[in-house]
């Protein structure tokens, strides 16, 4: 792919306990639109997410995003710059209520300075009235708004993931990476959630997208990436993918039916 | 001065203590068995600075909170990274380390001898008056620094600490410097009990490196979990509950008379150890925690 790119990760290599995870792996994410990560189950996908995000370092391999060396940065450092992911298993901060969840992850929060917090509670409350304004939009369009008050550890698992989603949402990234964000979801919400990252792409969000539902992710790609032990075995449009007599034969043993 | 004032100084002076560490156990998730150093590098500064050195009572407390907030910041830069169990450890290794470096640098701290001559605040004002007027300001400064914690705790900053107590990647994943936040609780706790240890000091008017024995850290650790971790109020009462299961067999003596002084201060702490397992049975989260 000579397009443009958001991110690019290069030659990733990861090795757990002697076996190879990831092999010199490429993956670029390009902008504005959705790039789809699939493939069997132990393939690598949510080890490649865990890389590109900061949560592991790899043994080799290089990490761009707009150009930039992002390979030893810290994750908080790349959720700054604009790459937020999500958790394949739901990471709610269970403690706390739905609203309070997404409230944690506004950026740049007066209150969150030590010692500002301490007196400018005028600036706080603004922010604060913002930002709950926003997580109430948020929170309405995954249907969450009637459990904006329960604690988030007594969600339904369906409901962990969108509050997952919801999260990411409220930091409006540059480079939304989602890590199976379908499973677990109602059937009534999963065109609505395809729906919107729809809309997201075309307000100009890149999304890079691990996804097991594949009828689902492949109507929305617009690049697709198959990993399968560790390795890019093809990668093309959606179309390109599913004729792709390889990837029908490695993955699903049989065809891919969109 | 009487034993009862000095009950409740100690009293007032746990709370204080158990509201720092709540900070750090009850907001943040940070195990910190090393707490007592803090206590003693603050009652060892205030001592010296005022003893040797004539420093203004004020000053000396100030440099008590900024010396105790300091020494726990290269700790934390090193350790904060560690799971919940190593960091304890470290925690209560580097209060080893502080105990050690107290008594052996004898030209500071005059080692195993300790540090006497200690002025009460207001010492000027004669006995009856001072010892009122210590006792107050120890109250008082309780009182601010547990508002400062509730400060924190109904802030945006204490969302988003119970937010890294819960999950620290998801935090991390939304942009959030956990570890520089973790070392900034670290630093805010140090500091207060920094600011407890050089009250301690001058209440008691004679410090030595025996009264900083890892006793301090549990004890505050029980004055918590007896009140109830997380709670705003529960670590206060937590210190008054255990000052009376602490002192009060002393006060007990002249009302217990088949049991010797030996065997009533034995008792003592089987009552502690009673009341701790009877709450952890029934009421799991403390005596004002709130029920999960």
């Amino acid at each position: 792919m000579s397009a443009p790119t958001l991110l690019r990760a290069s030659n990733v290599e990861k090795i757990y306990s002697g076996s190879h995870v990831l092999h010199a792996v490429n993956v670029d994410a390009a902008p504005g639109k959705i790039t789809a990560l699939i493939g069997p189950n132990g393939a690598g996908k949510t080890t490649l997410f865990d890389v590109i995000a900061g949560f592991i370092r790899a043994e080799s391999g290089t990490v761009t995003f707009r150009g930039q060396d992002i390979t030893r940065k810290l994750a908080f450092r790349r959720a700054r710059l604009g790459i937020v992911k999500t958790f394949q298993i739901p990471h709610e901060f269970g403690t706390l209520s739905v609203e309070q969840n997404l409230l944690v992850a506004a950026a740049d929060q007066a209150g969150e300075r030590f010692p500002q917090v301490l007196w400018a509670l005028g600036a706080i409350a603004r922010q604060e009235a913002r930002h709950s304004a926003r997580a109430r939009e948020v929170l309405a369009f995954l249907d969450l708004d009637g459990k904006a008050g329960l604690r988030a550890d007594q969600l339904s698992a369906g409901d962990k993931k969108l509050l997952e989603l919801a999260r990411a949402l409220m930091l409006a990234p540059t480079l939304l990476m989602l890590d199976e964000p379908l499973a677990g979801i109602p059937a009534s919400l999963v065109a609505r959630i395809l729906e919107h990252l729809l809309k997201l792409r075309a307000g100009g969000m890149t999304l890079l997208v691990v996804e097991h539902n594949l009828e689902a992710i492949l109507r929305i790609a617009d690049w697709v990436y198959v990993l399968v032990d560790g390795e890019v075995l093809a990668s093309g449009t959606p179309a390109q993918v599913q004729r792709d007599e390889r990837v029908q034969n490695a993955y699903l043993g049989g065809s891919v039916q969109a | 001065m009487s034993y009862l004032e000095t009950v409740v100084a100690f009293a007032l002076i746990y709370a204080m203590l158990a509201v720092g560490l709540n900070l750090q156990m009850g907001l943040t998730g940070i195990i910190n068995f090393g707490y007592v150093a803090f206590v003693a590098i603050g009652a060892y500064t205030s001592a010296i600075l005022t003893t040797e050195h004539h420093w203004p009572l004020a000053l000396a407390w100030l440099a008590a909170v900024i010396l105790a907030a300091l020494a726990s910041y290269p700790l934390g830069l090193i350790s904060i990274r560690l799971g919940g169990d190593y960091l304890a450890i470290v925690t209560l290794g580097f209060s080893q380390l502080v105990a050690l470096f107290i008594l052996n640098q004898r030209s500071l701290t005059h080692g195993a001898i300790g540090i006497s001559g200690i002025a009460r605040p207001f010492s000027g004002l004669g006995l009856t008056l001072s010892t009122a007027l210590s006792l107050l300001l120890i109250a008082v400064l309780t009182i601010l620094v547990t508002a400062l914690v509730w400060r924190i705790g109904i802030s945006p900053l204490g969302r988003l600490l119970r937010a890294i107590q819960a999950n620290e990647a998801a935090a991390q994943a939304l942009g959030k410097d956990t570890v520089g936040y973790k070392v900034l609780v670290l630093v805010i706790g140090s500091g207060i009990a920094g600011l407890a240890g050089a009250l301690y000091a001058h209440w008691i008017q004679y410090i030595s490196p025996g009264q900083f024995s890892p006793d301090v850290t549990f004890n505050t650790f029980i004055a918590l979990i007896l009140g109830g971790v997380g709670s705003l109020i529960g670590p206060i009462v937590g210190a008054f509950v255990l000052m009376i299961f602490l002192q009060g067999s002393v006060i007990g003596q002249d009302y217990v008379h088949f049991l010797s002084a030996d065997q009533l201060s034995a008792l003592r702490f089987m009552l502690v150890g009673a009341a701790l397992v009877l709450l952890i049975l029934f009421r799991p989260s403390g005596i004002l925690g709130k029920r999960t």
